[in-house]
């Protein structure tokens, strides 16, 4: 097994034992066509597309099932363009923060979305590496957002996604359309004395993340994007 | 599937006139709240003298659901049953703490053995004290 079929196996580990993931991943290789000790980051979405089905049978939680399989689908997604054969002596390609224009969207509808959104949050920030109190720290946050958007705005979207470059991180941008904020400033300052509401949430928010923007029109929604870089 | 994963409840044990609570589970709103309701019950009954609340199996609180913790705490003291909260995850704490959240008039523990340790201690001048003083002045009454 290479180095890439060890990534997709480390996502299976998050969810599964040990003996399942690689039963998994060697019969998924085996109907996708591949070989694990050869396996290109071009084949990664084939790969990914035959494990469905086992995930199905082996992951009995639907949020677990969920996540695992967004993670993948990532994965997937993100290596579908990839050149086959790495060329040596390359120039480093030029890096972008905006260069994952996909990541990972969650629907927020009902109070178990919240769940399923820092579940996920926590899942991509072990994937990238960054330490335990940085994934509970990005998991706290991305909860704290998709508790606003539903006790407030009803429903919403969360959307996930790593950033790259010269700093690693990982973006989470929650969105909705509900009646907005009407003084943000007043609510981020701390002056308005609500020890648990949404003032906290948001201001503790802001506290456990690196960077934060709130953009917020009464009546339209609002929009709040988090960067947190990997420590 | 949404449906099952609401009506989930965590059990609570009873040991030698002791509530525990160990939360195992990535905790909803309707879990903590229905737990909340649960312990309040489980007060209600009389016989337990103290409450753990196990939180070594949770790897995340946010702002609401600290609350909810520090609210079951509170509201078990008020009934006469003193609490302690155990177990929280090193990530969990520094999160907390950063995040300017903390557990204000709540009893804490490293892990369970040491909140039930803590229980005890707690237990002679606590609860069966204000009793005795009780009782004392229903005597002196008759």
């Amino acid at each position: 097994m290479n180095e890439i079929a060890g990534e997709i196996l480390a996502i299976l580990r998050r969810y599964l034992s040990e003996p399942t993931s690689r039963s998994l991943l060697t019969s998924a290789a085996r109907r996708a066509n591949v070989r694990l000790e050869a396996l290109a980051r071009s084949e990664i979405p084939q790969l990914v597309q035959q494990l469905g089905p086992g995930l199905n049978i082996f992951l009995q939680e639907p949020e677990k099932l969920q996540n695992c399989k967004s993670l993948l689908a990532l994965v997937a997604v993100e290596n579908a363009n990839a050149p086959s054969v790495h060329h040596y002596g390359e120039p480093p390609q030029q890096q972008q923060a905006e260069s994952r224009p996909d990541g990972i969207s969650v629907p927020i509808r009902a109070e178990h979305d919240v769940v399923r959104a820092r579940t996920l949050g926590k899942d991509m920030a072990k994937q990238l590496g960054f330490s335990e109190v940085v994934q509970t720290k990005v998991a706290t946050a991305v909860s704290e957002l998709a508790r606003n958007i539903f006790q407030y705005a009803g429903t919403g979207e969360i959307r996930i996604r790593r950033i790259e470059g010269k700093k690693r991180g990982i973006e989470v941008v929650a969105r909705d359309q509900g009646p907005g904020i009407s003084d943000p400033a007043l609510i981020l300052s701390g002056a308005y004395r609500s020890k648990w509401g949404m003032g906290a949430g948001l201001r503790g928010t802001k506290r456990l993340v690196d960077e934060f923007e709130l953009d917020t029109h009464p009546g339209l929604g609002t929009t709040v994007r988090i960067r947190k870089y990997a420590e | 599937m949404v449906m099952m994963m609401e009506t989930q409840r965590i059990p609570i044990v009873r040991l030698s006139g002791k509530l525990i609570v160990s939360i195992q589970t990535a905790l909803s709103d309707t879990v903590v709240d229905r737990l909340q309701q649960d312990v309040a019950a489980a007060c209600e009954r009389g016989d337990a003298r103290g409450l753990v609340v196990d939180l070594s199996g949770v790897d995340i609180l946010d702002s609401y659901i600290t609350r909810s913790i520090r609210d079951l705490a509170v509201m078990a003291r008020l009934m006469g049953v003193e609490t302690v909260v155990c177990g929280l995850r090193p990530a969990v704490a520094m999160t907390l703490v950063e995040m300017g959240m903390e557990l204000p008039g709540v009893r804490t523990a490293l892990n369970l053995d040491r909140a039930l340790a803590l229980l005890d201690t707690l237990q002679p001048e606590g609860l069966p004290n204000d009793l005795a003083g009780e009782g004392d002045e229903w005597e002196g009454e008759a």
